[in-house]
């Protein structure tokens, strides 16, 4: 609805007696004034009627609610003559039906609600909303419904237990009083706080009344409804506000519909109130092939076609040439008097007046909003004609408001309600009736209709009690699911690899590097493949294998359509063979996308691919990387100089095969290099904040093994008993790491081997020390999100040192203790414990050390170490470590 | 000494809260100081509100400290949205 009025045109318009003159020196007069009393004494009530209130339980509510609605039913004829009366719009027959709309139809739709307490119990997110009230309520109410908003806004504000104050148009103050005094007698019958419904009495400074009301510091919300500056005034108070403003609905009736019945839900609609409802007809854009039907149809139900000279009569009556929106004069008017006003005679029984508007301008005066029987009628040349006249008007002053259709082609009701901005777009109903919702169809019953940011308001929906509450959320803790999830088939113990000839594989495409060649591993594997199984060798891999690796295997598996993937190798060949299957099963997609960062990977942003086409059996010939039970792959991308970590349970091994006759063969160093990885693999695991009842039973048996096997392995390389428990206890590590991760240890050894060329175990080592102090310590910043809901790395880095055989009963000398056996341990496997025992130069490392913090802070493996470091404290570990 | 057993459940009627504040008031003619017990109150009205502010303020007038315990969380919550300041002030 668009009413604009100054001072003057309030004057000419539509107060044209003596008092209207008063009013207007009065309103000059009232600028001096700066408070009223009986104003705050009004609010003051009804801020201690809002805290009362709080103590009310629903089924209080619930008694007040129907006491008021009972009583506006039981005046809804004497409120209707009383609005007819003293605004002189509108109809006496529909502004009874308006009010039952706002009493029965609204009561109706909420008496079942909660409003008190919990209002709704979430259970899959584990969450409940508690209802609050607003508080304290300042009305404003429009001339066109006033009855009828105060019936809807006293009952959904007693519903929401909020204390409410009515500021009623001028031109309807008497009407609007007279149904508060009612309702509120009804709801104080019915136990209701003394004060909850308030309203400001017609006198000469209601205007300024009024902005003194919406600015009022008891004021917790206004809630206006009205014309555009009404609103806008509202919005401007500062206060939290429901505005609902202007209208200009458009009605696209589309040639698959009846026309007959279209034109009877047009005509009930837009003689509802004699148009006065803002949500009503206001132009109808009509299919050419049924223009001429449809304008038939409404005469015979006694509508009036103007003729182009009448149309040009009839547009200054109905739209103000000066102000250039509706004349006010006519708001609410029978077809019959507007039609004389124009010096149009029609019949007095005229229900509309339709003017058929030339296509071609687009500015015609009545394609604006006109609350009155007058509709606007274009002929649309074609369906797309049609939608884009529909959004002119649309997007002349009523944007955001109320459209409709009438359609049985649903292809074009989608098309109209995704282009028309609207709050309610009403399909094949009449569009005032629809708009007030409870009628025609499940709507929110409401008397102000919200525009959304076109319409320049906070709200899209058809205002109703939860728009009048404070709804607090309240999450519980959330227990997330955790997992445990690892090879389907792990087979183990010396010559194992046999198992290979079990396996229904008919192509199997091995990935190894020329090192397994030369040792003759290669050739084992061949021995061992099923019978009749084709296979195809790629030994190109390097160590830290490169996505150049991965695309020449590509290459070289295009043409061979493998059902098996096998890695012979240590964890660059795993790694590159788990980097080739899934490029090969998954051609389109791309390794930037899949290298997206993540915190939670069932959060993560990339939607990982699910693989399944082939299988890969992971064979390792080292006893470390874990790869074999790994979801992870790193691929270095040379040419920006990164290490790219894929990570998914999809890129886990299918079938694991831990043979130790395979590494007997591996030299003491990198034996020592891996093993140790695997030993860390397993202690940060066991503290990580993933850590779980699960891997914690892995990492422990692990570390135990690691711990007193890793010497033997040094001392006699080639027992294959030795071995074969190391390559156990680094597959244990594995499936820990592969389901709790790893923490800050492996984040500061990424960031030295890539920066030093270190070897990666041994990386790991020279930190061991260190991080262990740093995650024993209190934290600066906790990690967040963490399994346990204590900080326990401290103690369970003392349960490690007792698994070890220490007898300390103090967690400090326990932990002292554990310090001492890794050194122990790095000292029988010939490893550094500080990286001054590296070949770095101090000054070396010194200017290394902003890019090392850099590189480790953003590694992923810090994210689930239990204690978030600051950067300076990460630079200080760095330092420490030399 | 603490007044005991004044406020009682629900003080909706308004007769009760004002027999309740007119003793209230009786005491405060030949006191210093009075403390007054919400423990056992369960509802207040608005006429309660009201009726307590105005004690409030006959009690300042006759310089008798007034004290408010054991305010219920219910009732602490509507004294808190009624934004009473001077009920406020007073309890503890």
């Amino acid at each position: 609805m668009t009413m604009v009025f100054s001072p003057q045109d309030k004057h000419e318009n539509f107060v044209l007696d003596t008092e209207a003159t008063r009013l207007n020196f009065d309103f000059i007069s009232e600028l001096q004034e700066d408070s009223f009393p009986h104003v705050d004494q009004l609010l003051l009530k009804a801020r201690k009627a809002s805290a009362v209130f709080t103590q009310y339980t629903q089924g209080q509510v619930d008694k007040i609610v129907y006491a008021v609605v009972r009583a506006a039913l039981e005046h809804s004829r004497e409120f209707a003559k009383l609005a007819v009366e003293e605004t002189r719009m509108g109809l006496f027959e529909d502004k009874i039906l308006k009010n039952i709309v706002a009493s029965e139809f609204l009561y109706h739709q909420i008496k079942d609600k909660k409003t008190v307490n919990v209002i709704r119990e979430i259970k899959d997110e584990q969450m409940v909303e508690i209802a609050e009230p607003v508080g304290v309520i300042a009305a404003l109410t429009p001339v066109t419904n006033p009855t009828s908003t105060v019936i809807y806004k006293s009952i959904i504000s007693l519903k929401t237990r909020n204390a409410i104050v009515f500021s009623p148009h001028l031109m309807s103050s008497k009407c609007v009083a007279y149904t508060a005094e009612v309702l509120y007698k009804a709801a104080l019958k019915a136990g209701a706080p003394e004060g909850c419904i308030g309203w400001l009495k017609r006198n000469s400074k209601l205007r300024k009344q009024t902005n003194y009301l919406i600015h009022h510091k008891e004021v917790d919300l206004v809630f206006a409804t009205g014309g555009t500056t009404m609103v806008k005034v509202a919005y401007s108070s500062g206060k939290p506000a429901i505005g609902v403003g202007s209208g200009n609905t458009p009605v696209y009736v589309h040639k698959s519909y009846d026309v007959s019945s279209a034109a009877m839900d047009i005509c009930i609609s837009k003689t509802f109130d004699n148009g006065n409802e803002c949500p009503s007809e206001q132009t109808l854009v009509v299919d050419d092939d049924i223009y001429e039907q449809l304008l038939q149809e409404f005469k015979k139900i006694n509508c009036y076609i103007c003729k182009e000279e009448e149309t040009k009569k009839l547009t200054p009556v109905v739209i103000d040439p000066e102000t250039g929106v509706m004349n006010y004069k006519y708001v609410g008017k029978e077809a019959y008097k507007i039609a004389q006003a124009a010096g149009i005679d029609v019949p007095t029984n005229t229900k509309i007046l339709l003017c058929e508007i030339n296509s071609d301008d687009k500015n015609h005066p009545l394609l604006k909003e006109k609350l009155m029987p007058v509709l606007a009628v274009l002929r649309a040349e074609s369906e797309g004609d049609a939608l884009s006249k529909c959004l002119l008007v649309n997007h002349s002053g009523g944007t955001g408001h109320t459209a409709g259709i009438f359609a049985k082609d649903e292809n074009v009701i989608a098309k109209f309600q995704n282009l028309i901005n609207a709050g309610r777009i009403i399909v094949n109903q009449p569009t005032s009736l629809g708009g007030l919702g409870g009628m025609y169809n499940n709507l929110p019953t409401t008397l102000s209709f919200g525009c959304g940011t076109g319409g320049a308001n906070s709200t899209t929906e058809n205002v109703n009690i939860y728009n009048l509450l404070n709804i607090k959320r309240v999450p519980r803790r959330q227990i997330m699911p955790m997992w445990f999830r690892i090879p389907n088939q792990v087979y183990f113990n010396p010559g194992s690899l046999n198992v290979l000839k079990i396996f229904p594989a008919k192509n199997a495409f091995i990935v190894t590097d020329k090192t397994m060649e030369k040792l003759g591993v290669l050739k084992k594997v061949i021995d061992n493949l099923p019978n009749g199984c084709n296979f195809k060798v790629f030994s190109d891999v390097e160590s830290e294998p490169s996505k150049d690796v991965i695309d020449r295997g590509l290459t070289e598996v295009s043409n061979f359509s493998p059902d098996y993937f096998i890695a012979v190798g240590g964890g660059s060949v795993i790694d590159a063979t788990k980097g080739i299957r899934l490029f090969y099963e998954c051609p389109d997609i791309k390794f930037e996308d899949l290298s997206v960062d993540f915190v939670d990977f069932r959060k993560r942003v990339i939607s990982f691919p699910t693989l399944g086409k082939t299988k890969l059996v992971a064979i390792p010939t080292t006893s470390g990387t874990g790869s074999e039970v790994s979801p992870a792959c790193v691929i270095a991308d040379k040419k920006n100089n990164l290490k790219v970590s894929l990570f998914d349970y999809n890129l886990t091994p299918d079938i694991a095969i831990i043979d130790s006759e395979l590494v007997c063969e591996l030299p003491v160093k990198p034996s020592a290099d891996t093993g140790i990885d695997a030993f860390t693999h397993a202690l940060e695991a066991f503290v990580s904040i993933y850590a779980n009842d699960f891997t914690d039973a892995l990492c422990l048996q692990a570390i135990k093994i690691i711990y007193e096997t890793l010497p033997k392995v040094i001392q006699r390389p080639h027992d294959v008993e030795i071995r074969q428990k190391m390559h156990n206890a680094a597959t244990l590590a594995g499936m820990a790491f592969s389901n709790a991760s790893v923490g800050i240890n492996h984040a500061m050894a990424h960031a030295l081997g890539a920066k030093f060329g270190v070897p990666h175990g041994r990386a790991n080592a020279v930190f061991l020390l260190s991080t262990i102090d740093f995650n024993s310590g209190i934290p600066t910043k906790f990690m967040p999100f963490p399994n346990n809901k204590k900080y326990i790395a401290k103690e369970k880095y003392a349960e490690i040192a007792k698994s070890l055989g220490s007898q300390n009963n103090e967690i400090e000398k326990l932990i002292v203790d554990l310090k001492e056996k890794i050194k122990e341990l790095l000292s029988k496997s010939g490893l550094p414990c500080r990286i001054s025992e590296l070949d770095i130069k101090l000054d070396d490392y010194l200017a290394a050390i902003p890019d090392l913090v850099s590189k480790a802070f953003n590694d992923l493996s810090l994210r689930t170490n239990p204690r978030m470091p600051l950067v300076e404290e990460l630079e200080g570990l760095f330092r420490n470590a030399y | 000494m603490p007044i005991k057993n004044l406020f009682n459940g629900e003080m909706t009627s308004n007769e009760v809260i004002d027999s309740a504040f007119s003793l209230l008031e009786n005491q405060a003619l030949d006191r210093n100081e009075i403390l007054i017990n919400f423990q056992n109150l369960v509802f207040v009205s608005v006429y309660f509100l009201e009726k307590l502010e105005s004690f409030i303020e006959k009690a300042k007038k006759l310089n008798v400290k007034v004290q408010i315990k054991n305010v219920p969380p219910s009732i602490y919550k509507v004294f808190r949205v009624a934004r009473v300041n001077e009920i406020l002030k007073l309890c503890f």
